[in-house]
């Protein structure tokens, strides 16, 4: 067993205000973390700060054996190796599916235009939509944008993949496909570490979960451990919480 | 993106450079030992007066440089103007003054002087075929004099036991034109400044012998710099003794008081012989200059000066780019001459050097044809139309409070017109001979006071620049005085002296005549060749400065983008900057501000594609960012997750979709350029706009010319939108 990612007490400020505040992680090859924690506790920004979108106040984040936080190293190399999936898919509003798909391949690997293609052909069909490789992105549903978008992160062939509340914007009827589409990723061994309140995905998925709040892990551990024995009282009246609704 | 922000910032580099040049700009001050500094007139020929190189010569310029040679000092002249002189020696400023100042008792109290180093007297001048040689032949008669001078003071002293009246000059030169024209039949002037002219081919002679007779020295403070003075005193009597002096008086006035010397004037003028200067005039100042039914611009003013321009032998380039953006530009050495019916003021004075007065004019007030105003009470509460910068506004301005009347103010002389004939303004004030002559063309005014603020029409160059041109000018016109050319220039405009004659009806360039149709398509017929050029100008100015400001938008709204703090900063400052100065101000910074400070010129439709571009640029890139800003921020981080670089980022993903956002904004943008090439007529582009003006100033109709023009750039905006449009088609955002 490798490391994918280990993260060494990583601090990051907004002006005066401490979002992160030592966050220390490490992920192996093949493993899924998933992040929980109530709203504001700092998980879009951890996961933000681990491909520099964000760049950390302090603290190390060393990627596949690279350290990020070096000033020597590009962060447009790393982050083609860091796959991306955001709450609100960020699909290119001017470009069509299958460019959507081929432009960061074409751009930065110089691929071939028909080969970037027939890629992004055989991703969607993966993802389940391998009807609309020349659709427009604005006739595309939520849930068939966001597997749109997972299969823009795949196309880049990412070491690791992180998703930030990939479901949370969605209908509810659509929300199973996007999960679908992550576990079948986790199956066939992808790195992922994701940020999701999607409890019964983090049971069967997750290798391990982290309880976040106020820009510290305060638990983490098996699903079994986190979701069945929690032991830290804000992990417990945070359960309470989202498992009452 | 590097190669960009450096442009930007060698633009702004140039930016600060100017405001410091302002600010540390100062005279290099030079100590050198033994050097005096000698205060001077400012032209007082033959005594001191420029030459055509700009150097200080004369016979106390010769001898104050002779003295110092000879006793081993030197000497830094300075022609500040005698009264100036003067002072400044009294105050201790400069060490002493030679300046043909006679020794008179009450200066004795304040100077120590030389010895008298020139005897003078009053002496009576005569035209060259009169046969007055003794002052009892002046009874009855006229004489001419200058105000101020010894001249004047010696003939009124005289005139009630000779029986003649007098006249009164401002200048020594209105005074000989007086004479040679037989106004008045003889002058009284100082002999050697008489000697002088008549050697530079004046047409007259002296009568009698010198009267009066008084001793020019050469003056320090009291007290002060003794040994300045007894250097001064040494050397001349040197130079008097060894020839010198009597060779630098002869050198001036020639070898005696006959003045009959063998200088003759050369038929053209070799200090100015095949150059061509550029002189600004007014658009329209009539009967001084406006443009004739060809468009061609013609006036008094325009035909002495290219009359002179032809004797001489030099060429000019007429510019009618209004009055006051012609004396800016002169100011600022964007052109060469201004001859505007400008009156001669001593406020002009201390920025332009000044012809012989070529023309008498008077300030009168002028309401319309039905009103009862007859006088300056009769204003109180009123408003009053004058023109910008003319006499006619000082005098306004100065009468204002004291009747109680509010000024409204003009660019042009038709505009003030219109306002008295609609009513809105109750009187106007203009100079006479325009006045009457607009009157004459059917202006439906009627002028109601005497002359006042009487003043002489002088040709401009800028002060201590172009002075073989002003010379030029000076003897031209000297020539076409005596010759009887000047007299049918200003009888073909006015009508030989007080009645309009039937000749110079016939001569007139006709406004009001009836031979020109004055419907719409008669109108458009007769000026269609200025429209065109004028809808050329226009076309080409918004063209060239769309695509100038576009570019200039586009690199300062992305340079506000990029993630970095200098961009931003330099991207708004000029943003801010450009967008806060408005347009008028900014051309006439760039036209005529810019080239006072730096002495380069820029032609007019430089400055105007650099106004344009500035101000249109900081608007585009005002939107450029702000469309750019408006595309979702999770577009670009969708992007640079993906490890697409910021320019790639920016180029494939955000760009495409911020220019969707900004094509109305860039539409828009283009036909307010359009428009705004409208304001650059103040600089003197004759575009669409000015060409209007230009033939309004003609033919007075207003409404139907402003209809055509307003129709022309309905449809050049109709052509742009619909260029516009197909462009954006073709593009398919
Ligand atoms: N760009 C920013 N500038 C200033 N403050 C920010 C910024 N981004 C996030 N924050 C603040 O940082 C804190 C953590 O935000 P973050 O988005 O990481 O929370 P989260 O755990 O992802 O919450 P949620 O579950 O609502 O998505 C919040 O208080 C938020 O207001
Ligand atoms: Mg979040």
């Amino acid at each position: 067993m490798s490391l994918k990612l280990q993260v060494t007490d990583l601090k990051k400020n907004f002006g005066s205000n401490p979002v992160l505040k030592g966050i220390s992680l490490d992920v192996n090859d093949n493993e899924v973390v998933v992040i929980i924690g109530p709203s504001g506790s700092g998980k879009s920004t951890l996961l933000r700060c681990l491909n520099h979108l964000e760049v950390p106040n302090s603290g190390k984040v060393v990627i596949d054996n690279v350290d990020i936080s070096d000033p020597k190293t590009d962060i447009n190399v790393v982050r083609q190796n860091i796959g991306m999936v955001f709450q609100h898919f960020n699909l290119f509003k001017n470009l069509s599916v299958a460019d959507n798909i081929t432009l960061a391949p074409i751009a930065l690997k110089h691929e071939d235009k028909a080969v970037a293609t027939e890629q992004a052909k055989e991703l969607l069909t993966t993802v389940g939509l391998a009807e609309k490789l020349n659709a427009k992105v604005q006739s595309l549903s939520g849930g068939q944008q966001q597997r749109v978008a997972i299969a823009r992160a795949l196309a880049m062939n990412p070491k690791i993949m992180l998703f930030d509340e990939p479901t949370s914007a969605l209908d509810p009827e659509m929300v199973g496909d996007v999960l679908a589409v992550m576990k079948d990723l986790a199956k066939k061994g992808m790195t992922m570490v994701v940020v999701t309140h999607e409890m019964g995905f983090a049971k069967e998925v997750a290798d391990r979960v982290l309880f976040v709040d106020d820009g510290q892990i305060l638990e983490e551990g098996t699903p079994d451990h986190i979701f069945e024995h929690p032991e830290n009282p804000c992990l417990k009246s945070f359960l309470d919480k989202i498992l009452n609704v | 993106m590097k190669h960009h922000k450096l442009l930007l910032l060698s633009l702004i580099t140039c930016l600060l450079s100017f405001l410091t040049f302002f600010a540390v700009h100062a005279t290099p001050v030079q100590a050198a030992e033994k050097t005096y500094t000698i205060g001077t007139d400012v032209t007082y020929p033959p005594f001191e007066f420029a030459n055509k190189s700009n150097q200080y010569i004369g016979i106390d310029m010769d001898l104050m440089n002779a003295v110092a040679k000879i006793e081993g000092f030197k000497v830094n002249i300075k022609p500040l103007g005698f009264n100036a002189a003067v002072q400044s020696l009294e105050s201790g400023q400069i060490d002493g003054v030679i300046a043909g100042m006679t020794i008179t008792p009450e200066r004795q109290a304040k100077f120590d002087f030389s010895t008298p180093y020139y005897k003078t007297g009053v002496i009576m001048a005569v035209a060259k075929n009169s046969d007055i040689t003794s002052l009892s032949q002046l009874r009855g008669k006229r004489v001419a004099l200058k105000t101020g001078t010894a001249g004047a003071t010696y003939a009124n002293s005289l005139k009630d036991k000779y029986g003649f009246t007098t006249v009164t000059f401002d200048d020594s030169n209105n005074m000989y034109q007086d004479v040679t024209t037989g106004n008045s039949v003889a002058c009284f002037e100082d002999q050697p400044v008489m000697q002088y002219g008549i050697q530079q081919g004046l047409g007259l002679k002296i009568a009698t012998k010198p009267a009066n007779n008084g001793y020019y020295g050469f003056a320090v403070k009291k007290n002060a710099n003794q040994a300045l003075l007894k250097k001064f005193n040494a050397g001349f009597k040197k130079l008097k003794a060894n020839g010198t002096y009597d060779k630098i008086v002869k050198k001036y006035v020639g070898a005696n008081s006959s003045g009959e010397t063998t200088t003759t004037t050369p038929k053209t003028n070799p200090a100015v012989a095949g150059k061509t200067f550029n002189i600004g005039t007014d658009v329209t100042f009539p009967p001084f200059e406006f443009a004739n039914k060809q468009n061609q611009y013609v006036g008094i003013d325009m035909d002495l000066m290219r009359t002179i321009a032809k004797e001489q032998g030099f060429k000019v380039n007429i510019k009618p780019i209004g009055f006051s953006a012609a004396v800016q530009a002169l100011d600022s050495g964007q052109i060469d001459g201004v001859i505007a019916g400008m009156s001669i003021t001593p406020e002009r004075r201390q920025k332009f050097d000044f012809s012989t007065a070529y023309y008498q004019s008077g300030v009168v007030m002028a309401v319309a044809k039905k009103s009862n105003i007859q006088q300056l009470t009769q204003l109180n509460g009123k408003k009053v139309a004058v023109k910008t910068g003319s006499v006619g506004a000082d005098y306004a301005n100065s009468i204002k409070n004291r009747y109680g009347f509010k000024v409204v103010t003009f660019d042009d002389s038709d505009n003030m017109y219109q306002d008295v004939v609609t009513g809105n303004s109750t009187a106007c004030f203009e100079d006479q001979p325009v006045m009457q002559y607009g009157i004459r063309q059917g202006t439906k005014l009627k002028i109601v006071t005497k002359p006042v603020n009487k003043a002489g029409y002088g040709f401009a160059v800028k002060k201590g620049v172009n002075q073989d041109l002003l010379a030029a000018f000076n003897r031209g016109y000297q020539d076409l005085k005596a010759n009887g050319t000047y007299d049918k220039i200003k009888a073909k405009y006015l009508g030989t002296s007080t009645k309009a004659s039937t000749v110079a009806k016939s001569n007139q360039p006709a406004a009001t005549t009836d031979t020109e149709s004055r419907s719409f398509t008669g109108l458009i017929q007769q000026n269609k060749g200025a429209l065109w050029d004028g809808f050329k100008e226009t076309i080409l100015l918004t063209i060239v400065s769309i695509i100038f400001a576009t570019l200039f938008g586009i690199i300062v709204g992305l340079l506000g983008v990029v993630p970095n703090k200098v961009g931003q900063g330099i991207s708004s400052t000029l943003i801010y900057i450009f967008r806060g100065l408005p347009l008028l101000v900014l051309a006439l910074f760039i036209y005529t501000g810019i080239p006072s400070l730096t002495g380069q010129k820029i032609p007019a439709f430089i400055a105007g594609v650099l106004t344009l571009t500035f101000n249109e640029g900081a608007y585009t890139a005002a939107f450029v960012k702000g469309g750019i800003e408006a595309v979702d921020p999770g577009q670009m981080e969708a992007a640079r997750s993906l490890g697409l670089p910021f320019g790639k980022a920016m180029g494939k993903v955000i760009l495409p979709q911020g220019i969707r956002i900004m094509i109305p904004s860039f539409i828009n943008q283009f036909i307010i350029t359009l428009k705004d090439t409208s304001i650059l007529s103040v600089i003197g582009l004759l575009e669409l706009t000015q060409t209007g003006k230009i033939i309004i100033a003609r033919n007075l109709e207003g409404f139907k010319i402003w209809a055509i023009i307003s129709i022309i750039y309905l449809i050049i905006i109709t052509l742009l939108t619909w260029l516009s449009n197909w462009v954006q088609r073709r593009i398919k955002l």
